[in-house]
C-alpha cells in the first residue's frame, strides 16, 4: 500500500505526480462528458476512477491514451503536454475491456508487437516475451490462438502485451467485467501483486465499488463529468462528502432531516437536536452505516431514536434488519454480534450509533 | 423436425423441391453435354462423344482473344476496385461525417440500377469525351459494375471487425499505416478476397456494359457468345459455353473455400 | 497527427488524419463522380436533346405514341410472371432446405447448384434453354415420349420461352433472399405453435409464412427490378418477336443511331426501377408499423 499523507483533494505537497489532468472538459454538442476536470496522478500509485456508466470515467481513460481529444484543457504526462500527440506515441498502455487481442497473432505474436514497433532486436524482444508470461503464468500458451483461450486467460495475455513495452502509466478500462466473480476476485489480487511488482502507476476505470476498494490506493468518485470525491478507500467509505458517495461506496442509511427553526437538524420524530454540522441547506440527510448501529440507548457521545423491525434475514456472517422509523423511511441496521437475540417483527427497538461514524451530508 | 407431420405434406414438398433443384441444374447440364457432342447439331443427349467442338472454340482466336479481353477487363477492373473501394470503406465505417449516408448509396448504387442504363451511359459519356469504344471506356464501366460489390463485401467484414484491435495497436505504438497493414486488412481479408472474386465474375460474364461498347476487335467473351448465338448455332457455341461453366465452378469452390458460400453476401 | 483535432470517432478505431481520410475516401468518390454520376448526368441531358421538336420532345413523343405504353407493359407484365414463377418455384425450394432437409452435405450441395448459374453469363444460360426448348429439345422429345403431343411444339420465341429463361436467371436471387430470413426464424417459434396445437399446415399459414414475408418481398423486388432491366434473356429468347424496354433501348442506340430517344427511354426505364423500390420501401413502411 503506496503510503497517503495527501490532502483530501489530491493536490501532492511532493512532487511525484506522473499525470496533471489540468481543467479537462469534452462535450459532445452540449452534453458534458467531462467538466472541468482535474486531477493529480501520482507516480506508483493504483488510482481507480469509479461510477456508474455514463460518469466520464471511460472518456477520462480515452483522453489519457490519446483516443479522445479534449475540448479544452490539458493533459501533461511528465510534465510534458500531450497535445498534439497521437495515442501510439505517448508512454502510455491500455489494457481494453474486452481485450482486443489481435486474432489473427499468436500469443507470443501479440505481445511482440509492441516491442517490434519500437524496433528492439529480436533476442531481447523474446526474454521480455518470456519474462512477461511468466508474471501473468501464461507460460506455454505462446503458440496459441486468442480464440482458444479461455476468458481469463486471455485478460492475462492482454495485461501481458500491455506491460512489456514498460509503459510510465498502465490505463485498465474496466477488464474484469467479462469474467466470473470467483475468477475476478482472484484477478483483483493477481493485478495487486502485480502492481506493487512492477512498480509503475496503474489507473483502472470500474464500476464495481468493491473492486476499486479492494485494489485502490486512491479513488477518485465520479458523478455526471465531475469528480465527487478524491481520497483512500478508508477515507470515502468513512467520512463520504455526499449522499451520493455514501451511497456509492458500500451500504449507507440516508435518513432525510429538517433543520428546524433553532437552526439545528433533527431525526424525524425525535426533538433532540442532532449535534452534527451539516450543509446550508433546509434539509440534508444523515448517513450512518448500518454496522455501526446498535440497539440500546443513547449514552454520552451517541445519538439515539426509536424504530419499528420490519423485516430481519439471517446472511450468515450477519443479520441484516430493516425498520422503519417515526416518519417511515427505512433505516437498515447489520449488528456486529450475529450471535445476540434478535428483536421480533414488529418490535419498537431504541437504535444508538456513535456520532463519529455519523455524518449529515448533502446530495 | 417434427415426426407427427403429414407425410404426404413433406413428400409433396420434397418431390417439389427436387425437381427445382433440377431445373436449376439442366440447362448447365444440357450446354455441357451437348459440348462433347460428335454431330453438328445441337442435340441433348449428345450423338456421340468427341472434343472436337472444343477444339474448334481453342483455336479459333476470335474466341481465344475474346477470352483474354474478358479476363483482363475483369481483372484490371477488380484491382482498381480493390485499391480504390477498399480505403473507401474504411473510412465509410467509422465516421460518422454528414453525407455519410448519402456517400455510401452512391456507392452501393449500381447494385440497384439497369445495368443496361450502365451501358449506354458509358457509351453516351465516352463518346462526348473523346474515347468511346476504347479499352478504357470499357474498363471503367466495368469498373464502375465491380466496385459496389467489393464495398459491400468489405463493409460486411468490416461490421464483424473489432475495432478496438486498432486501438491496441495504436496504443502499442503502430501508426496509421502499420496499423493498416499488420491488424485491419489481415482481419478482414478472407471478406475482401470473396468479394474480389464477386466483383470479378460478375464482370466477367457481364454482357449489358460491354455490348454498347465493343467494337469488332474490342469485344469480350460474353458479348462474342452473344453474338454468335444469334447467327450460327452449333456446337462450338455448346463448347465455349461450358468452358465458362467450368470457370464459374472453380469460381464458386474458392469463394466457398474463403469464406463460405453463406457469408458471401449475395445480391 | 493531432488527437486533440477531434479525429478519433465515438466508436472506436485507430486514428485517422483528415489527410488520410480524404485521400482513403477521395479517390473511390472521384472515381464514381467521373464514371458514374458523369455518365449518368450524360444521359438525362441527351434524353433532353432531340434531333427535332423542343427540349422534351421525346418524352412526349413517348407519351403519345401507344407503342412505347405496350412495350413498357409487356415488360411490367413479362416481369409480373416471372416473380410469380421464381416465388413459387424458389419459395418451395427455401422452405425445403430449411425445414425438411436433414444432411448438410445436401444442403451444401443444393446451395452450390442454386450459386452455380448466377456465375455463369445470361447468355450461357438463356443458350441452355434455347437447347432444352428446341424443336429438337429435350422438351419437345419428352413430350413426344411420354404422348402429350405428336408433332415439336413451337415452344421458343414466344413471351412463355421469356418468362421460363427470364425465371431461371432470377431464381437464385430469390432463393437466396427467402434463405436468409428462414434461417433468422427462431425455430423454437415453430415448436412453440406447435406445442399450442397447431399442425403443420396452420403452423405453416399462421406462423412461418408471416414471419417469412419480408423475405419475400425483398426477393420479389430484386427480382422484379432485375426482370425490368434484363436485355439478354428477352432478347435471345424473343427472336425479334416479342419487346420488352431494354430490347428497345439496345435498338435505339445501336440501330437507329438515334441516341437520344434511346437516352430517353433509359432514364424511363431508371424512373420505372426507383419507382418500383419506392414502392417496396412505401410497403416495408406500412408493413413494419401494423
Amino acid at each position: 500500500m503506496v503510503n497517503t499523507g495527501r490532502s483530501l483533494d489530491g493536490t501532492s505537497e511532493r512532487p511525484a505526480s506522473i499525470i496533471e489532468i489540468d481543467s479537462i472538459t469534452k462535450k459532445y454538442g452540449q452534453y458534458d462528458a467531462l467538466h472541468e476536470m482535474s486531477l493529480s496522478i501520482q507516480k506508483g500509485e493504483f488510482l481507480s476512477l469509479l461510477g456508474p456508466s455514463g460518469c466520464g470515467k471511460t472518456t477520462l481513460l480515452r483522453i489519457i491514451a490519446g483516443f479522445l481529444g479534449p475540448t479544452s484543457g490539458d493533459l501533461r504526462i511528465d510534465g510534458r503536454s500531450m497535445r498534439n500527440v497521437p495515442p501510439n506515441k505517448r508512454p502510455v498502455n491500455t489494457v481494453f475491456q474486452n481485450y482486443a487481442l489481435f486474432p489473427h497473432m499468436t500469443v507470443v505474436e501479440n505481445i511482440a508487437f509492441g516491442p517490434r514497433r519500437q524496433g528492439r532486436a529480436q533476442d531481447a524482444i523474446a526474454a521480455d516475451v518470456k519474462r512477461v508470461l511468466g508474471m501473468v503464468g501464461m507460460h506455454g500458451f505462446e503458440d496459441r490462438y486468442p480464440r482458444a483461450l479461455s476468458g481469463g486467460q486471455q485478460q492475462r495475455v492482454a495485461l501481458a502485451r500491455a506491460i512489456v513495452n514498460q509503459p510510465r502509466v498502465l490505463l485498465l478500462d474496466e477488464p474484469l467485467g467479462a469474467l466470473d466473480l470467483k475468477l475476478r476476485k482472484r484477478m483483483q489480487f493477481e493485478l495487486k501483486r502485480l502492481h506493487g511488482e512492477l512498480g509503475i502507476t496503474f489507473i483502472y476505470v470500474t464500476h464495481d465499488q468493491e473492486e476499486a476498494l479492494a485494489m485502490s490506493d486512491r479513488i477518485a468518485v465520479m458523478r455526471q463529468g465531475r469528480i465527487v470525491q478524491l481520497g483512500t478507500g478508508e477515507e470515502i467509505y468513512h467520512r463520504p462528502n455526499s449522499a451520493y458517495v455514501a451511497d456509492f461506496i458500500g451500504e449507507a442509511n440516508l435518513i432525510a432531516c429538517e433543520r428546524e427553526a433553532d437552526g439545528k437538524f433533527r431525526l424525524p420524530g425525535n426533538s433532540t437536536p442532532l449535534p452534527l454540522a451539516g450543509p446550508d441547506a433546509p434539509a440534508a440527510k444523515l448517513m450512518i452505516r448500518p454496522e455501526d448501529i446498535s440497539f440500546g440507548t443513547a449514552e454520552a457521545g451517541q445519538i439515539g431514536t426509536t424504530a419499528t423491525i420490519v423485516q430481519s434475514v439471517f446472511l450468515g456472517h450477519w443479520w441484516r434488519l430493516s425498520a422503519m422509523l417515526a416518519d417511515g423511511q427505512e433505516i437498515v441496521i447489520c449488528p456486529r454480534d450475529n450471535t445476540a437475540d434478535t428483536p421480533a417483527i414488529g418490535a419498537q427497538v431504541p437504535l444508538r450509533w456513535s456520532q463519529q461514524a455519523a455524518r449529515m451530508l448533502g446530495e | 423436425m417434427d415426426r407427427t407431420s403429414t407425410n404426404w405434406g413433406v413428400w409433396v414438398v420434397s418431390i417439389a423441391a427436387w425437381g427445382v433443384v433440377l431445373f436449376l441444374i439442366a440447362p448447365l447440364i444440357v450446354v455441357i453435354g451437348v459440348s462433347f457432342t460428335e454431330s453438328n447439331f445441337l442435340r441433348f443427349p449428345p450423338e456421340g462423344l468427341s472434343l472436337k467442338w472444343y477444339d474448334v472454340v481453342v483455336t479459333n482466336p476470335l474466341y481465344v482473344n475474346a477470352f483474354w479481353l474478358s479476363i483482363q477487363i475483369a481483372g484490371l477492373g477488380t484491382l482498381i476496385a480493390l485499391v480504390l473501394g477498399v480505403p473507401a470503406c474504411l473510412i465509410l465505417v467509422r465516421k460518422k461525417f454528414p453525407g455519410a449516408q448519402a456517400v455510401s448509396a452512391l456507392f452501393l448504387s449500381p447494385l440497384i440500377l439497369p445495368t443496361v442504363v450502365l451501358g449506354v451511359a458509358i457509351l453516351q459519356y465516352a463518346s462526348a469525351l473523346g474515347f468511346v469504344r476504347t479499352f478504357w471506356a470499357l474498363l471503367a464501366g466495368h469498373t464502375v459494375l465491380i466496385m459496389p460489390y467489393i464495398m459491400r463485401a468489405t463493409l460486411v467484414s468490416l461490421s464483424e471487425f473489432d475495432l478496438a484491435s486498432e486501438e491496441a495497436a495504436q496504443d502499442l505504438g503502430a501508426t496509421t499505416p502499420q496499423t493498416l497493414w499488420l491488424v485491419t486488412l489481415p482481419q478482414i481479408k478472407p471478406g475482401v478476397i470473396a468479394g474480389g472474386l464477386l466483383g470479378f465474375v460478375i464482370s466477367w460474364i457481364n454482357v449489358e456494359v460491354s455490348i454498347f461498347n465493343s467494337t469488332s476487335t474490342l469485344i469480350t467473351l460474353p458479348v462474342r457468345i452473344f453474338n454468335q448465338v444469334q447467327a450460327t448455332v452449333d456446337p462450338s457455341m455448346a463448347a465455349v459455353s461450358a468452358v465458362t461453366i467450368y470457370f464459374a465452378v472453380i469460381c464458386v469452390l474458392l469463394i466457398d473455400y474463403f469464406i463460405g458460400l453463406e457469408k458471401a453476401g449475395m445480391k | 497527427m493531432s488527437a486533440a483535432a477531434g479525429q478519433s470517432s465515438a466508436t472506436g478505431g485507430m486514428f485517422i488524419s483528415r489527410a488520410q481520410a480524404t485521400i482513403f475516401l477521395g479517390g473511390a468518390l472521384l472515381f464514381m463522380l467521373l464514371f458514374f454520376v458523369g455518365p449518368m448526368l450524360m444521359v438525362i441531358w441527351s434524353s433532353l436533346q432531340p434531333p427535332s421538336g423542343g427540349t422534351f420532345a421525346n418524352y412526349e413523343r413517348v407519351y403519345n405514341d401507344g407503342y412505347y405504353w405496350r412495350v413498357l407493359l409487356n415488360t411490367l407484365r413479362i416481369s409480373m410472371w416471372v416473380t410469380i414463377t421464381t416465388f413459387i418455384l424458389g419459395y418451395t425450394l427455401s422452405y425445403y432446405m430449411n425445414f425438411h432437409l436433414k444432411s448438410p452435405m445436401a444442403r451444401r450441395a443444393i446451395y452450390i447448384i442454386v450459386v452455380l448459374p448466377l456465375f455463369t453469363s445470361n447468355i450461357v444460360r438463356s443458350f441452355g434453354w434455347i437447347v432444352l426448348l428446341g424443336r429438337d429439345g429435350l422438351i419437345n422429345d419428352g413430350m413426344r415420349i411420354v404422348g402429350l403431343t405428336d408433332g415439336p411444339v413451337q415452344l421458343l420465341y414466344t413471351s412463355g420461352s421469356i418468362i421460363v429463361a427470364l425465371s431461371y436467371v432470377m431464381l437464385p436471387f430469390m432463393v437466396l433472399t427467402v434463405n436468409s430470413i428462414f434461417q433468422n426464424i427462431n425455430p423454437s417459434v415453430i415448436e412453440a405453435s406447435r406445442d399450442l396445437g397447431a399442425g403443420p399446415i396452420v403452423t405453416f399459414l399462421k406462423v412461418t409464412f408471416p414471419l417469412s414475408l419480408p423475405g419475400v418481398v425483398a426477393g420479389s423486388l430484386i427480382v422484379f427490378t432485375l426482370s425490368v432491366s434484363a436485355y439478354v434473356t428477352p432478347s435471345i429468347m424473343s427472336g425479334g418477336r416479342v419487346a420488352v424496354m431494354p430490347i428497345l433501348i439496345y435498338d435505339y442506340y445501336m440501330v437507329q443511331l438515334d441516341f437520344s430517344m434511346g437516352a430517353t427511354l433509359a432514364v424511363l426505364l431508371l424512373a420505372t426501377t426507383i419507382a418500383i423500390i419506392g414502392v417496396y420501401l412505401f410497403i416495408l413502411r406500412r408493413y413494419s408499423n401494423r
